[in-house]
């Protein structure tokens, strides 16, 4: 398993080096995106998949990270490379405060408490038009200045923030506080049985992985030069959580391959427009049919049944 | 070791653990017998910390921890198994033993010894790197003793351990509880088993609807005609 997550990832990070030789600003432009939809799954999956805690506020906290720099950028002048680190503590900040208010609920009560911060969330800013301009938007300086001819610059730079985000996932989940998180996600009576600190751990993944949300989103909203309320939608929430399950949930590589390959796919279904949602549920679906613990799970089972393959080759071959 | 005063626990106006007295010494083996709904289970969760009591104190080395939480009287070394499994199943074997080192951030190489000794005393050493909800019955609740064993116990709680053994796996269990008693381990069992609990307890009590009945030496307690009568009602 950790071989070929390895070999996945070595491909993967090959074929971002060599990307900006050949890619158009088209293609450099999508795969920003999907950048950010692997920074966004990523870090669900780190508070779903690792620690059990289904939370629809991800999208509220990567949308607060954005409004947070940019109006940081723009009201007090901090260059946004600055105010993007910000916009990811404001976010994380929220999030111990949304984490220590709901965490002793679970499961549905937790979903829907989410649901309920998200939505007012929305809404508050939607109809704020002083300081959010509304429905609106507000415009925000770029990170590199416009994008069209900076986009090499973004596309490296998100790219770092990838490997950052995605290797600190990582490092946090085989660390001993993740073999917690991971205890506490499987019975947290008999974790705190062992003598974990439930609550506290849950506040801490919770604020990491809404820091994490707020950073992508002060990314994006430096990179599109814009910050809307659309962000915060529970429509791009279910594509994100679509992402994570489709790729597969609690694994290593699947917040990348769910969140790559849903993006690429919404780029040749957009033309359907809302309809490429009903798409995305049927993915779901087929994925959730057949191989339940998504893509990921797939490539794995489709591995180990290679591996033996070989090896009874290789046996018969010794006979 | 631990003395309970007074304790109870009321579900609305359903009192399931009534005034309940009970004092436990260092290297007893009590075990804890009454018939199905007597209130033994709520009993232990109450004085564990999975529930609070509505009444009552709770002293454990001459502190009072009453109102402790449940990982907080983990950390104190109070250790219990559950009497429906509740092991980390997604986890290897070996991580479910390191999740109460880790808690009590023991050293790590004195925590794989110990968990590898620990295994091998149940016989689950070549299971280590298996995930915990492939092992058989008996063996996850093998695990489970262990698990809870890793926490320092020194006194150590038991659901109604020999409920998930096959039969003639229970006298493994007894023997390995009777190594670790002889280690200095203080064990609190709750069973149906009579004659597993008559073999092992140094004392035995008797709960019925909610109150204790008798206390005393096991053969006395199981003689006792207020026990015999609530159990055959």
């Amino acid at each position: 398993m950790e071989q070929l997550d390895k070999k996945i990832v070595l491909g993967l990070l090959l074929i971002a080096l060599i990307l900006p030789l050949f890619a158009n600003e088209y293609t450099l432009h999508i795969v920003i995106l999907a950048c950010f939809y692997v920074i966004l799954s990523s870090s669900w999956n780190l508070l779903a998949g690792y620690s059990g805690q289904v939370s629809f506020a991800h999208l509220a906290l990567s949308s607060l990270g954005a409004y947070t720099s940019g109006l940081v950028s723009l009201k007090l002048g901090i260059p946004p490379v600055f105010s993007i680190l910000i916009g990811a503590i404001a976010a994380g900040i929220v999030g111990i405060i949304i984490g220590i208010l709901t965490l002793r609920m679970s499961g549905s009560y937790l979903a829907l408490t989410t649901i309920a911060f998200s939505e007012i969330y929305r809404i508050v800013i939607s109809l704020e038009y002083e300081i959010t301009n509304g429905q609106v938007g507000l415009s925000v300086p770029g990170l590199f200045g416009e994008a069209g001819s900076k986009i090499t610059y973004y596309y490296t730079a998100i790219a770092l923030v990838v490997i950052v985000v995605f290797v600190g996932i990582q490092k946090l989940v085989q660390s001993d506080f993740g073999l917690t998180i991971r205890a506490i996600r499987e019975d947290e009576t008999a974790a705190a049985a062992m003598g974990a600190k439930v609550v506290r751990h849950k506040v801490i993944v919770f604020a990491i992985s809404s820091a994490i949300a707020g950073l992508a989103g002060a990314f994006l909203a430096h990179y599109t030069l814009l910050v809307s309320p659309e962000m915060a939608t529970i429509t791009e929430m279910g594509i994100v959580i679509s992402m994570s399950v489709i790729g597969g949930l609690g694994t290593f590589i699947g917040p990348i391959l769910g969140g790559v390959s849903l993006e690429l796919i919404s780029e040749y279904v957009k033309e359907f427009g809302n309809y490429h949602l009903m798409i995305f549920g049927l993915i779901l679906v087929l994925v959730m049919r057949f191989s339940p613990t998504g893509l990921a799970g797939l490539l794995v089972s489709l591995y180990t049944r290679k591996r033996k393959a070989e090896q009874l080759s290789q046996i018969r071959k010794e006979a | 070791m631990l003395k309970v005063t007074n304790l109870t626990k009321r579900f609305g106006g359903t009192v399931a653990v009534n005034q309940v007295n009970l004092q436990v010494n260092k290297g007893e083996i009590v075990g804890i017998i009454g018939p199905n709904g007597s209130g033994k289970s709520t009993l232990l969760h109450t004085i564990t910390g999975v529930y609070q009591p509505d009444e009552g104190a709770i002293e454990y080395r001459n502190r009072d921890i009453t109102r402790a939480p449940l990982e907080e009287k983990a950390r104190m070394g109070i250790g219990r198994t559950f009497q429906n499994l509740r092991l980390f199943k997604r986890l290897t074997v070996w991580e479910n033993l390191m999740i109460p080192a880790i808690q009590l951030k023991k050293d790590r190489k004195v925590a794989e010894e110990e968990a590898q000794e620990l295994l091998e005393l149940v016989k689950l050493h070549n299971h280590a790197t298996e995930q915990a909800q492939n092992l058989s019955i008996g063996q996850q609740w093998l695990l489970e003793f262990i698990r809870a064993v890793m926490l320092n116990s020194e006194l150590i709680f038991l659901d109604e351990p020999t409920a998930g053994f096959h039969p003639n796996m229970i006298q493994n269990f007894l023997d390995t509880l009777q190594k670790l008693h002889a280690r200095g381990k203080t064990f609190v069992m709750i069973e149906h088993n009579i004659p597993a609990i008559m073999e092992v307890s140094t004392r035995l009590i008797a709960v019925a609807a909610g109150e204790v009945i008798a206390d005393g030496d096991p053969k006395t307690v199981h003689a006792n005609p207020q026990v015999v009568e609530a159990y055959l009602g």
